[in-house]
């Protein structure tokens, strides 16, 4: 039974890992980049929420409100720093995805404090639980996971079977080539950042509501774990961000259960190196050769 | 014609000396007079220790072109090596501390080696992610390792070693090796490396050697660095190298601009100091420290001094030559001091009339398709053969296997009478194949001199120990393949592009250096894959000629895939036609020319008859 | 149709294209020859937006084209088969087509599709199979009905007949005909030279970014400079 309820718990972060990667994963197989400013976004999307709570305003704005401002916020950057870069070294937009990374950890630092606040969490979901014989579910983990299903179901079909996911697609392999068919390839990659930041500000509500507290840089552990799930998984894969986030979330859990906790990071850099050294591309990624 | 000045090696060395000297001095001075009180000095030593951390990435990030997330592991690994060695009082003064310097060095050089063997294989973005994994993993340790590392709350106690002149030793030491061994033959390889990896192998660069040797010379400094850090601080907490000290690593690096020391020594100098400059907006600070990257990298994405490096002696010739001489004259290539015939061609033991090459029922897979299958071949020393065929036939992956850079599914390949079952694409090239590419791949930042040298690789072996220390040996071996170089430059009229980029010369000269490139590596048979792709019909008609006169002043055995049936009738001696991955037809111009089975799969009617 | 006057490009740091001019008739089939890096596929990008010239007018149609970017060119009927066919591999045959059709009504494209598969039978066998297995000669055809799609009055062809074997140079160089019989103007850039100026009602000569000579196909084809230095004698 105890097994169980971690089983449970594991699915829930997974579910949360699995949405934040699917963001990494997007925009990496767009304009290959490791977009390390995406877990900030999620940071940014918790503080939007919880103003929202705090004001007094239903809770249905804190979500919407949230979603749109890490649409907004990502759309920005992507056009802002991102664009211009596009044809420079692929260095030079990694540091610079850093740089945006620190200047959103400091800012809210600035303005917010270093020290977390509170999330109303009750606000968003009423605590308690299902019971289903000695098992108890919370809420919060039906509702985790239940939307992150929907998503990712949601982005699979977006991806696989509208036109606007084919171009995505057409982007990613060859930006000239798409253009040459009518694409306006910067219309699409503004939409691939959209998406993933939306997928964030869903995550971004989550985490908070499971874990609600606040702080300016909440989205760096959870922007790593995710990474690394997306890497895991296969970066550009749908169904491999989720495997990804579902195996990083279970190694956690069990480390942590057996009473290791501080070993946990270790153990899931350490699945993650013997992964990458079997099957480089992850588990899910097409295994490109070099043409001689 | 006035001559430029040109000031000789051994008088650059002085003068970099002096230079040294004078730094030193100067240093000193300020910090011993008070011109820099504790605050200053204590920022200058930060600075040095972030130069030789920088400089160090800079050799697998700018020289090798990869991307290592976790140069802070190995800062780790020197520092507590160094940390502990010195608490353990083994040693006293002095050789305590050049012994716990090199034993962090060794320490860290030697987690280099073990993660660099695994990591390297890996490219691009999943090398980054690896290493940190690699580095995170090292500090997930030392947390966990209290009773040797002080776990989270810290090592302390330690000596402090590091004043002004160590660390400036450290980092003239530093640089000075990194420069050493970056110009020499190993130097040149791990930049062939970073240029094309492929070519490389074939050019008999033993990518994995060199990749771990980048690896462990920056994981080793590194280690030198954390050493020092640690000497420093006086106490070691695990903080101290996580992910974000790694990526401030690279940030220097990559605001300096990647692959040139300089940069990244002013680079580390300004980061350091900034703290102390914005410590009166302190509350923002990192907020103009993250904008001010993002802004140089919007603005100069190339770093601040691009790949750009100082050269004081260099700057001393243009100020001389600009006042004294004004009509400074073109650079003349240098003289050529042996005949032609007599130093570009090494004869290899000649095997008479054996056959060079031969392959029997040599075969290969991917995945379920059977791409090349049932290949019997054999050429003969002085023979010119062809391999034609649809696209899709099979004739890139012929040469793949050959080369080795496919192991064969099934048969054999003898080169020079000897089996090449267990060897790789380098040994195979010792052993006497080399190669050109359907898509041209040369070390196009490499000068054209550079790239032939390259070929030559193997033909000179002072060791890495020589590099470093200017040894005669050194000093021979780069005047033999200079001239080996040149003379086979000259041979085809290229010599006077000797100091060109590669990137830069035009299309047909571009072909063409790579077969000069490929012969370098002294061949018995030399593979050519479409090397009139993309030529018109006077270059390729230039090109037949080079073609023979390879033949005829090499007396090698040479095998080319061609698409122009003119020139592959004109001067094949014998062909071997491939469709969907097995032989059609073997034999003489003539006889496949009219073979009906060639003419349905290839030829067509029309223009087989007018080629 | 097309009027290009006093185009000059820049490709990266090196001058590319020097104060070319020419123009295209509604019919015709132009083609433009010349050696490795005499600026010829540099032209067809600078066309087609994806480069863009310093001077000078680009009119296509009537509209001046010259600042307007890529996906907006595809629209006004130009289409553009680039060197080195670049399909989208990790694509299916039918996808690809289909994303050739992109900037075009919806309701169009099955009946498209079909009119592809017609010409080319060897795509419609493996419109399921992903592009990236396809052989060279197929790709080129599926570049090719890609670009048919959007139902181009312009169709630019660069280098069709690149690394292919010389049974199926003959075959796209029939269907090139056959697009043009069926009403398609043409502009072609080739290495080729003797098959470019065979089928061509016009031909450019091109030497290091510059028109050095032009003239019917035919003509060319007689003409000494160019035997000499394009036709091999």
């Amino acid at each position: 039974m105890l097994f169980l309820s971690q089983l449970i718990n594991a699915l829930q972060l997974g579910s949360i890992y699995a949405l934040v990667a699917l963001g990494y994963s997007m925009v990496y197989s767009i304009i290959k980049l490791l977009n390390f400013a995406h877990g900030d976004i999620i940071m940014v999307g918790g503080y939007i929420a919880l103003f929202t709570l705090t004001s007094g305003l239903h809770p249905v704005f804190a979500i919407v409100f949230a979603i749109i401002g890490c649409i907004a916020l990502s759309m920005l950057i992507e056009r802002l720093a991102y664009r211009p870069l596009r044809q420079a070294p692929r260095i030079s937009i990694l540091i610079t995805a850093i740089g945006i990374s620190l200047l959103l950890q400091n800012l809210a630092q600035y303005f917010f404090s270093a020290s977390g606040r509170s999330f109303p969490s009750h606000l968003i979901l009423p605590p308690g639980a299902v019971s289903l014989g000695a098992l108890s579910i919370s809420y919060i983990t039906i509702v985790t996971i239940t939307v992150s299903v929907i998503s990712m179901v949601g982005l699979t079909f977006l991806v696989q079977k509208t036109k606007l996911g084919r171009a995505m697609r057409a982007v990613s392999e060859d930006m000239e080539a798409a253009s040459l068919m009518g694409v306006n390839n910067n219309h699409v990659i503004s939409f691939t950042f959209a998406v993933g930041a939306a997928l964030a500000g869903i995550g971004a509500i989550l985490f908070a509501t499971r874990y609600p507290l606040v702080t300016p840089t909440m989205g760096v552990l959870l922007g790593l774990k995710a990474f690394i799930a997306a890497v895991l998984g296969g970066i550009g894969s749908i169904p491999g961000a989720v495997l990804g986030g579902f195996a990083v979330a279970f190694a956690e859990v069990l480390v942590t259960a057996i009473g290791l906790s501080s070993w946990a990071d270790g153990v899931v850099f350490f699945i993650l190196i013997l992964v990458l050294l079997f099957k480089p591309t992850g588990f899910m990624g097409k295994n490109l050769m070099e043409k001689v | 014609m006035k001559k430029k000045l040109t000031i000789p090696m051994p008088i650059r060395y002085l003068i970099n000396f002096i230079l040294v000297v004078l730094l030193l001095i100067v240093g000193h001075l300020a910090i011993s007079t008070g011109v820099l009180n504790r605050a200053q000095t204590s920022i200058v030593l930060q600075a040095g220790i972030f130069m030789i951390l920088a400089v160090s990435l800079n050799v697998v990030t700018g020289y090798l072109g990869q991307l290592p997330l976790g140069h802070a592991g190995f800062m780790a690994v020197g520092a507590y090596a160094g940390a502990i060695f010195w608490r353990s009082n083994l040693l006293s003064g002095h050789a305590s501390l050049i012994v716990g310097l090199i034993v962090a060095g060794i320490a860290a050089g030697l987690v280099g080696i073990l993660i660099g063997v695994p990591a390297l294989r890996l490219r691009g973005d999943y090398l980054a992610i690896i290493t940190l994994g690699f580095g995170e993993i090292i500090r997930v340790f030392i947390i966990n390792l209290p009773g040797i590392t002080g776990g989270t709350p810290g090592l302390r106690g330690i000596p402090r070693y590091s004043n002004f002149f160590v660390v400036y030793i450290g980092v003239i030491l530093t640089c000075t090796v990194i420069h050493m061994v970056m110009k020499s033959r190993h130097g040149r390889a791990i930049l062939a490396i970073k240029g094309n990896e492929i070519a490389a192998e074939s050019c008999g660069v033993s990518t994995t050697y060199y990749k771990v040797l980048a690896f462990a010379i920056s994981a080793s400094f590194a280690g030198v660095a954390g050493a020092l850090f640690a000497g420093n601080q006086g106490i070691l907490t695990p903080g101290s190298f996580d992910f974000m000290a790694s990526i401030n690593i690279l940030v220097i690096v990559v605001l300096g601009g990647m692959g040139s020391m300089l940069g990244s020594l002013i680079s580390a100098a300004v980061l350091t100091s900034l703290p102390l400059i914005l410590q009166q907006f302190n509350e923002y600070r990192m907020i103009i420290y993250s904008l001010m990257l993002i802004m140089i990298m919007i603005f100069k994405p190339s770093g601040l001094m691009g790949t750009y490096d100082f050269s004081m002696s260099r700057l001393l010739e243009k100020a001389y030559n600009r006042l004294f001489r004004h009509t400074a004259t073109e650079e003349s290539p240098p003289k050529l001091t042996f005949s032609i015939a007599e130093k570009a061609v090494v004869p290899k033991q000649t095997l008479g009339n054996k056959p060079v090459l031969s392959c029997q029922q040599l075969g290969i897979d991917f995945g379920g398709l059977t791409a090349v299958d049932d290949f019997n071949f054999t050429v003969y020393p002085n023979k010119i053969a062809g391999l034609i065929g649809p696209n899709g036939a099979g004739k890139t992956t012929t040469f793949n296997l050959l080369t080795k850079v496919y192991q064969p599914s099934r048969g054999t390949i003898y080169l020079n009478g000897q089996d090449t079952k267990h060897l790789n694409t380098v040994k195979a090239n010792k052993l006497g194949i080399a190669r050109t590419f359907q898509n041209i791949r040369l070390f196009k930042e490499l000068t054209v001199l550079e790239n032939v040298m390259i070929g030559i690789h193997n033909e000179i072996d002072y060791n890495l120990a020589e590099s470093i220390l200017r040894l005669p040996h050194y000093w021979r071996d780069e005047q033999t393949a200079k001239e080996r170089s040149l003379n086979l430059l000259s041979l085809f009229k290229m010599e006077s592009m000797a100091n060109y980029k590669a990137g830069s010369l035009p299309y047909g000269y571009q072909r063409k250096l790579e077969i000069i490139r490929a012969l370098a590596t002294n061949p018995s048979v030399l593979l050519l894959d479409e090397p009139a792709a993309g030529m018109n019909p006077s270059e390729t008609e230039e090109l037949m000629a080079i073609i023979q006169q390879i033949k005829k002043e090499f007396q090698i055995a040479i095998v080319l895939i061609e698409h122009d049936m003119q020139l592959v009738m004109n001067i094949c001696e014998d062909i071997t036609v491939l469709n969907y991955g097995r032989i059609i037809a073997q034999g003489t111009p003539e006889e496949v020319k009219n073979d009906p089975k060639v003419i349905e799969a290839y030829l067509g009617k029309g223009e087989g008859a007018h080629a | 149709m097309l009027k290009v006057t006093n185009m000059n490009t820049y490709y990266g740091n090196i001058y590319a294209v020097k104060d070319v001019s020419f123009d295209v008739s509604k019919g015709d089939i132009i083609s433009l020859i010349g050696a490795n890096g005499a600026g010829k596929s540099t032209i067809l990008k600078t066309i087609s937006g994806l480069l863009h010239s310093k001077t000078g007018s680009i009119t296509f149609l009537d509209q001046d084209i010259s600042k307007v970017a890529p996906h907006q060119v595809v629209k006004s009927g130009l289409a553009h088969v680039p060197e080195g066919r670049r399909v989208f591999l990790s694509m299916s045959v039918q996808e690809n087509l289909e994303m050739g059709s992109y900037t075009q009504p919806k309701k169009l494209m099955a009946a498209r599709i079909e009119d592809v598969y017609d010409k080319f039978p060897r795509l419609k066998e493996r419109y399921k199979q992903v592009a990236g297995t396809l052989s060279g000669g197929e790709q080129q055809m599926l570049a090719m009905g890609r670009a048919m799609m959007s139902h181009p009055a312009l169709l630019m062809l660069d280098e069709p007949s690149m690394g292919l074997a010389p049974l199926l140079v003959e075959q796209i160089f029939n269907i090139i005909k056959e697009l043009n019989d069926a009403g398609t103007t043409i502009l072609l850039v080739e290495q080729n030279a003797r098959m470019a100026l065979s089928i061509a009602n016009k031909g450019y000569v091109l030497e290091t970014g510059k028109i050095i000579t032009s003239g019917p196909g035919k003509e060319l084809l007689e003409n000494e400079i160019v035997k000499k230095a394009y036709l091999g004698g």
